[in-house]
This record gives C-alpha cells, structure tokens and sequence, in this order.
C-alpha cells in the first residue's frame, strides 16, 4: 500500500515536472555549441559570430558586420600570441547576456577562457556591441559578462584596435587560469599585462555618460582589484618560495606587492 | 491295564485339547472396532482425493510462476529494446552539435520519460557532450532523481565509485553534484570515502580518463564539490530522522 502510494506521489511529481517545463516560457537562447570545439588540453578563446541587432539588414549595415568581423579576428590573433587556441564558432551568438548563466561551469570545464561576439546596428552600422565573457573570473566576478556598447562611427579596424579591452581581457583571463593552477610565475608577466591595459582601458573612459557605460566601467575597476590581488598573492608566494629573481621585491607602505614597473 | 492305559491318554490328550484352545483364544485379534461414523468416512475419502490433486496443484502453480516471471523477463528485455531503438533517436539529437538550449531541454524531457533506462544515456552525454547537450543531460537527470531517486542515486554512485579511469573528471564533478542535490543518503559511506581517498591532482589523474587530465584548478573545484555534497547529505540524513 504505502509503496503504491509512493509510486503515485512520484508519477504525480514527474507530471508536474513535465508540465512545469512544457508551459514554461521558452528560452530564446541560440548559443549553440562552438563549431570548432578543439583538443580538451588547450586553452580556447571563442570567437562568436558578428550579428546585426536589427531585423533587417541594409546592404551598408552588411559591409560593416563583414568588417567587424574580419578585424576583431585579426585583433584576436595578435592578442592572442599563440598562448591559447582561437575557435572561429560559426552561428553561435547570444540574443541575452543571462544565456551564458546556463553555460558558463561547462565553458570553463573545457577550458574555455575567453568567448568574444559583436553587434552592430543602425542603418550605417555605426551603433556597436562588443560582449566578453571571462570565463575563468567566475569565482571572483558575478556576472563574468562585459556588454560595451559604443559609437563605431569611423574605420572598423581601426576602431577595434582602440578598443583596449579586446587586449586586455586577453591577458587578464590567461594569468588568472595559471595563478588557479598556482603557476604563479606564468600568471605574473600576463596578470601585470592586463592590470596595465586595464587602467588604461578604464582612463579612457573619462567620464562616463550613460549609466550602462558607467556600469562596464565599474564592472572593469572591480575586474581591476582582483588582477592586482592576484598579482599581489603571486610575487608574495613567489619571494616567500626564495626565487632568487624575486628576492630584491620589497612591498609598499601597506605590505602588498605589486608590478615591476 | 489297557483301559486304565486308554483313560489316562484320552485325560492327557484332553489337556492338550484344553492348551491348544487357550492358546487359540490368545492369538485371536481383539475384537473389530466400533464402525466409523458417517463424517469420518467422508473426510477420509476427501483426503485420499487431494492425496492426489495437492502434487499436481504444486506443479501446476510452480510451473506457472516459472512462466510467469520468464515471460515477465522476456517483456521487459522486450520493452527495454524498444525503448533502446527510441531513445537512440534522441541521444542523437542530443549529440547534433547544432543543437540549441531549448532542443537540449525538450530532449531532456522525453528522454526521462523513459525512466531507469534512460540514466546511461545521460551518462553517456555528460562523457561525450558538447557544453549545449552536457547542460541537457544535467536537466535530464535532475528530473529524473525527482521520479526514481533509487536508481539514479545507484547510478550516480557507480561513476564516483569507478577507479579505472572510465570517466572523465567532469562526470565525477556533475554525478558528486546531483547526488548531493537528490540527497542520496544511500551514497553518504561512498562520498565519504571518496572524500578521504582524494588526497592530491595526482591521486585524481589515477581515477579518471586522461582526457584532459585534470589540473590543481580542476582538482580543487571537484573537492569543493565533495565537500557540498557532504553537507547536502548530512542535512538530508537529518531532515529524514
């Protein structure tokens, strides 16, 4: 008898499960798995496609999403520096920041440790997007998503290339994947590259105008803080290990460490 | 001298006589017993009939429950095969590397209805998956350990319990984390010893499939993991007493 019950509780259970997730609102993510996944070993930084944020798309508009996509690929190599694998991930595209929520643990897992994508919109292509996710800051940042929306006005290569953050994410993810598996002298050299196109990355900003451009920056000054503890942890265990290029390190007035400037 | 002779043998032989009938009378069998009553000898004929129908019904009854359990052996091999060929369809959809998160969930779903037969096919996705179907495959036992929390805890204990580097680090990750979420208290001795056992990266590379193998980072996440789960399932030991 109480097993019948049991087994009626638990087919009512499963219906209600079934139920529940039919009628749930259906989630609009298309973030696919990557086309070009590559070897469990290496480190990856996905390359998503370029989309435009309106429905229809102006021959004009086109040519910019063309273009945006060849120079971000480019910038990437460069950025890049053979330190980790770039993964071209055709038809993967977030239409929300929160898709990655889902998705983040399993990126990190296969050592992903940087997702990029673009936007562009207007009917002269010249309202852009760029979206980051830094994946391995998941335990020291929520959210590890960074949204900068901007005037792409001009030559998009060259836009790209001032785009600092598209550099200093770069190193920013890699020293933090060494300083998690305590590689603390690998971690140094890129952690120290990121802090500094980070600070110049943040100056730049200037002051900010809209709210969601002060909050990228707010979001980029906390990223900032936990690259400087990190940096700070590493060259301390570094000295405390008696590594003889480390031994002349002296800490400022608060005992921390910092960049070799 | 002759009759006196005759006399004394006839008086002899009449002893003789005499013995031979006391000795009869003991020998005669006491006297025949009242006859039964009417009842008694019913019950007696009813016995002798079912003298000879109780080893046919026992046969009778233990070759049915032969045929029974075979053939109740026959139809769930039967039914497991069908739902094998079934679900083949959707553990390849969940394998199709254009699958969106949405394809990944209604997968999910129609999978687990199988019940206990479809938990190796998310096994399977959580080995071989993309980030897409792994995150399916989660949903899918998640659901599962709300339906048959026996089987999918049996199962789940298996892949941590597995030293032969059958699975991969990832799958002992998520299987650690479903048994603590699904609170198998069935599972408690097993995480506990996992939990002792896994002292190092090193000891861990040992247990599970050397693609990747895991790092310090990857290392640390998992024992974070079993440590989580401990506390899920000490909690849940105590809410069940």
């Amino acid at each position: 008898m109480a097993q019948s019950t049991n087994r009626f509780i638990r087919m009512t259970g499963f219906c209600v499960v079934l139920l529940s997730l039919f009628c749930a609102e259906p989630v609009r993510a298309q973030l696919i798995a990557c086309s070009m996944p590559g070897t469990p070993e290496e480190f990856k930084v996905y390359l998503d496609d370029v989309r435009p944020l309106t429905k229809t798309v102006p021959p004009r508009l086109r040519a910019r999403l063309e273009s945006l996509a060849r120079s971000l690929q480019e910038n990437l190599k460069v950025a890049v520096n053979g330190r980790a694998a770039l993964k071209l991930c055709d038809k993967r595209f977030p239409l929300d920041v929160s898709d990655f929520t889902a998705q983040v643990d399993e990126l990190d897992h296969m050592r992903v440790v940087l997702e990029i994508w673009g936007a562009l919109g207007g009917a002269n292509g010249d309202e852009g997007e760029l979206g980051f996710v830094l994946v391995p800051a998941r335990s020291l940042l929520n959210p590890v998503v960074f949204v900068a929306k901007d005037d792409f006005k001009g030559p998009m290569l060259e836009l790209v290339k001032k785009y600092i953050e598209l550099g200093a994410f770069v190193p920013v993810v890699l020293g933090t994947t060494f300083y998690q598996n305590d590689q603390f002298e690998d971690a140094i050299s890129p952690l120290c590259e990121g802090e500094t196109k980070l600070q110049v990355a943040i100056a730049k900003q200037g002051a900010s105008q809209t709210p969601e451009q002060k909050a990228f920056v707010q979001h980029e000054k906390d990223l900032l803080v936990h690259v400087q503890t990190m940096v700070n942890v590493s060259l301390k265990k570094l000295k405390d290990a008696g590594k003889p290029q480390y031994k002349a390190l002296a800490p400022d007035s608060g005992g921390n460490f910092s960049c070799p400037k | 001298m002759q009759q006196v002779q005759d006399s004394a043998a006839f008086v002899e032989l009449q002893k003789i006589e005499q013995s031979l009938k006391e000795l009869t009378s003991a020998l005669k069998p006491p006297a025949a017993p009242p006859p039964p009553p009417e009842k008694s000898k019913w019950l007696a004929g009813v016995w002798e009939v079912l003298k000879v129908i109780i080893p046919s019904l026992v046969l009778f009854f233990v070759t049915y429950s032969i045929k029974d359990s075979v053939d109740m052996a026959l139809h769930e091999r039967q039914l497991q095969l069908d739902y094998v060929k079934q679900m083949g369809t959707l553990d390849s959809a969940m394998q199709d590397p254009r699958l969106t998160p949405e394809s990944a969930t209604n997968n999910a779903i129609q999978l687990a209805a199988f019940g206990k037969y479809s938990i190796p096919f998310f096994l399977h996705v959580l080995e071989g998956g993309n980030q897409v179907s792994i995150a399916g495959a989660m949903q899918g036992l998640h659901m599962m350990s709300m339906t048959e929390p026996e089987e999918v805890c049996r199962q789940l204990t298996l892949v941590i319990s597995n030293r032969t580097m059958l699975y991969k680090w990832t799958s002992h990750l998520a299987a650690m984390k479903l048994l603590g979420e699904a609170g198998c208290g069935s599972a408690s001795s097993t995480v506990n010893e996992y939990n002792n056992s896994l002292q190092s990266a090193d000891i861990l590379k040992t247990w599970v499939s050397p693609l990747p193998p895991p790092n310090p980072k990857e290392y640390s996440e998992l024992k974070d993991q079993v440590a989580a789960t401990l506390k899920l399932l000490e909690r849940a030991s105590k809410s069940n007493h």
